[in-house]
C-alpha cells in the first residue's frame, strides 16, 4: 500500500517537474527542476529495489552531470525574453519524438522484463513482490553482487566498449580545449618549486643604480 | 504505528542532539587549540574557561537580524542554507558508532555517504547564485569545482577500503579491520584520504571558497544571522561526519586498540569519539599551522596528482589481492 502510494507521489512530482524544465524561461529553474526529476526517479529506482542503481543515479547524473549542467548555465547568463519561439512545429516535432522514445520504451520492456527476474531484481508480476520468502531472499545475491556479476562476464565486452566511448569523448574535449597559442604565460609549477633562497634572495648596491 | 514514529523520532533527536552540541564545542575547540598554537589565550571569558562561549555566539546569531538582499531570488536564497544543514545531518543516519547503535544499517552504506556528500554542493552553488553578488558567486564557483574535483578521489581511494572489506556496509567494514586497522596496510592512502577530506570540507589550507583576501567571506557573504548560523552548523557537522568515516574506514571504528584487558574495558563508543577527536584535532591543526594554496595548486593536486595516484592503488591493492588470492 506505503509503496503504491509513494510511486504516485514520486512519478507525479517527476512529472510536474519535468513539465517545469521545460516550460519555464529562466534556465537556471530548468536545471534545478531537472534535478528533482533525477531525485524523484532515483526514490522510484529504490521503490523498485533496485537500490544501486538508484544511488549510482544520484551519483552520475545529481552528484556530477546536473552540477556540471548548473555550472555552465549559471556562467552564460542566458536572456530569452525578447525572443519569440514558433510552437507549433516545436510541438509537432516533440509530439514525435515522445512517440518514438515511447514505442522503445515500450519494446524495451517486452523484450527485458524476463531479464530482469534473472538478475535477482526482486520484480514480480505486480512489480512489487507482497509475499517475501526470506529463504530466496537470502540466497539471492545482493543488488551490488548481481550487477557485478552480470556486468563483467555477460556483457563484459559491452562494458569495455562503453569504457572506450567515454575515454574517446573524453580525449576529444580536451583535445578541443588544448592551448594551442604559443606565447601564453602559464603557471610552470616545476621552475616555481625549483626556486630557492640562494638563488632568488640578494643584495644590490642602491648607490651605483 | 504513532508508537513506531515516536520511537523513531527520539531515535533521530538522540543523533541529532549531540551533533549540534559537538559542533557547537568544535567551534570552541576550535578557537582554543589555534589560540594555544598562537600563544594567546583563546574565549575564557564566558563561563569557565569559555565554556559557554558557544552558546552566547549562537544566541547572538539568533537575535540578530535576517537581511534579504534586494537583488537576491529569495526563494532559493532561503532555501540553500536549509539545504545545506539537512543534508550535513542526512549522512548521520548510516554511520555506526557500535555494533548495532546505528539509525539504518543500510548495506550500500559508503554509496550513500557518496551520494549525500556529492549533493552537498547544490546548496553552496545555489547560494552563490542566488544572493546576486560577484563575491559570493566566485566563492560558490570554486567551492563547487573544488567540491566535484575531490569527490572522484574521495570514491576511488574508498573502493580500496571495499576491495579490502568486501561490502559496502559501514558495520561490516568497521568489523573486518579486527584482525588489522586498514591504517597500517593502506597507509599512504589515509594519508591522501585525510588531505582530500580536508579539501571536501573546504578547510584550510584549502578554505579558497572563503579566502579572506580575495573573497571576503565566499558563498556566504550575503547572508546573516540564522543563514549564516545553518551554514556554519553544516559544515562544521560535514567535518565531523567526515572525520568519523575516517575512523570507520582506517582506524577500525569502534574497536579498541589491542584486544587486551585494559583497552578493552572503555567502552566502544568512547573508542570510536577518541579516534574522531584525534583527527579532528588534526583539522584544527593543519588550519594553524599550514598557508592557504593558490588556486591553480589545488587544482593541480586534485586531478594531476590524487587521481593517477588513487587509482594507481586501486590497481595494486586489487592486484595484490587477487594474486595471493585474499579477496573476501
Amino acid at each position: 500500500m506505503t509503496s503504491t502510494t509513494l510511486f504516485w507521489i514520486f512519478s507525479i512530482i517527476s512529472l510536474i517537474s519535468a513539465c517545469m524544465v521545460v516550460s519555464l524561461s529562466n534556465a537556471v529553474y530548468s536545471v534545478l527542476f531537472l534535478i528533482v526529476v533525477f531525485c524523484n526517479t532515483a526514490s522510484i529506482l529504490l521503490l523498485l529495489g533496485a537500490e544501486f542503481l538508484s544511488f549510482l543515479f544520484l551519483i552520475v547524473y545529481v552528484g556530477a552531470i546536473a552540477v556540471l549542467f548548473l555550472f555552465v548555465v549559471m556562467m552564460l547568463n542566458v536572456k530569452i525574453d525578447g525572443v519569440k519561439i514558433n510552437y507549433s512545429t516545436i510541438f509537432l516535432i516533440g509530439i514525435l519524438i515522445s512517440l518514438i522514445l515511447l514505442i522503445q520504451i515500450w519494446t524495451a520492456l517486452q523484450l527485458d522484463i524476463e531479464a530482469y527476474d534473472n538478475i535477482g531484481v526482486p520484480l514480480s508480476q505486480n512489480n512489487f513482490p507482497t509475499i517475501i520468502s526470506w529463504i530466496q531472499e537470502n540466497e539471492l545475491p545482493s543488488n551490488t553482487e548481481s550487477i557485478g556479476l552480470i556486468l563483467y562476464t555477460s556483457y563484459s565486452l559491452v562494458f569495455i566498449m562503453c569504457a572506450f566511448i567515454l575515454l574517446l569523448a573524453m580525449i576529444g574535449s580536451i583535445v578541443l580545449t588544448m592551448n594551442q597559442r604559443s606565447g601564453v604565460k602559464t603557471q610552470q609549477i616545476t621552475l616555481q618549486l625549483y626556486r630557492n633562497q640562494n638563488k632568488v634572495v640578494r643584495f644590490i648596491d642602491l648607490r651605483k643604480n | 504505528m504513532f508508537y513506531n514514529i515516536a520511537i523513531n523520532i527520539i531515535k533521530v533527536l538522540t543523533i541529532i542532539v549531540p551533533l549540534l552540541i559537538a559542533v557547537a564545542y568544535m567551534t570552541l575547540a576550535e578557537r582554543k587549540v589555534m589560540a594555544a598554537m598562537q600563544r594567546r589565550k583563546g574565549p575564557n571569558v564566558v563561563g569557565i574557561f569559555g565554556l559557554l562561549q558557544p552558546l552566547a555566539d549562537g544566541l547572538k546569531l539568533f537575535s540578530k537580524e535576517t537581511i534579504l538582499p534586494s537583488s537576491a531570488n529569495i526563494f532559493i536564497f532561503l532555501a540553500a542554507p536549509v539545504l545545506t544543514f539537512l543534508l550535513a545531518l542526512l549522512a548521520w543516519c548510516v554511520l555506526p558508532l557500535d555494533e548495532g547503535k546505528v539509525f539504518s544499517d543500510l548495506n550500500i552504506g559508503v554509496l550513500y555517504i557518496l551520494a549525500v556528500s556529492s549533493l552537498g554542493v547544490y546548496g553552496i552553488i545555489t547560494a552563490g547564485w542566488s544572493s546576486n553578488s560577484k563575491y559570493a558567486f566566485l566563492g560558490a564557483l570554486r567551492s563547487a569545482a573544488q567540491m566535484v574535483s575531490y569527490e572522484v578521489s574521495i570514491g576511488l581511494i574508498l573502493i580500496n577500503i571495499l576491495l579490502c572489506a568486501g561490502t559496502l556496509n559501514l558495520t561490516q567494514i568497521v568489523l573486518a579491520q579486527q584482525n588489522m586497522w586498514y591504517i597500517i596496510p593502506l597507509f599512504p592512502i589515509f594519508i591522501m584520504f585525510y588531505i582530500s577530506i580536508l579539501a571536501e570540507t573546504n578547510r584550510a589550507p584549502f578554505d579558497l571558497p572563503e579566502a579572506e583576501a580575495e573573497l571576503v567571506a565566499g558563498y556566504n557573504v550575503e547572508y546573516s544571522a540564522m543563514g549564516f548560523a545553518l551554514f556554519f552548523l553544516g559544515e562544521y557537522a560535514n567535518m565531523i561526519l567526515m572525520c568519523s568515516l575516517t575512523t570507520i574506514f582506517f582506524f577500525g571504528g569502534w574497536l579498541p586498540l589491542v584486544n587486551m584487558l585494559p583497552f578493552y574495558w572503555i567502552p566502544p563508543v568512547l573508542w570510536f569519539g577518541l579516534k574522531t577527536t584525534l583527527l579532528l584535532f588534526g583539522f584544527i591543526w593543519v588550519r594553524a599551522a599550514f598557508p592557504r594554496y593558490r588556486y591553480d595548486q589545488l587544482m593541480r593536486l586534485g586531478w594531476k596528482i590524487f587521481l593517477p595516484l588513487s587509482l594507481g592503488w586501486v590497481l595494486l591493492v586489487s592486484g595484490i589481492l587477487f594474486s595471493f588470492d585474499w579477496l573476501p
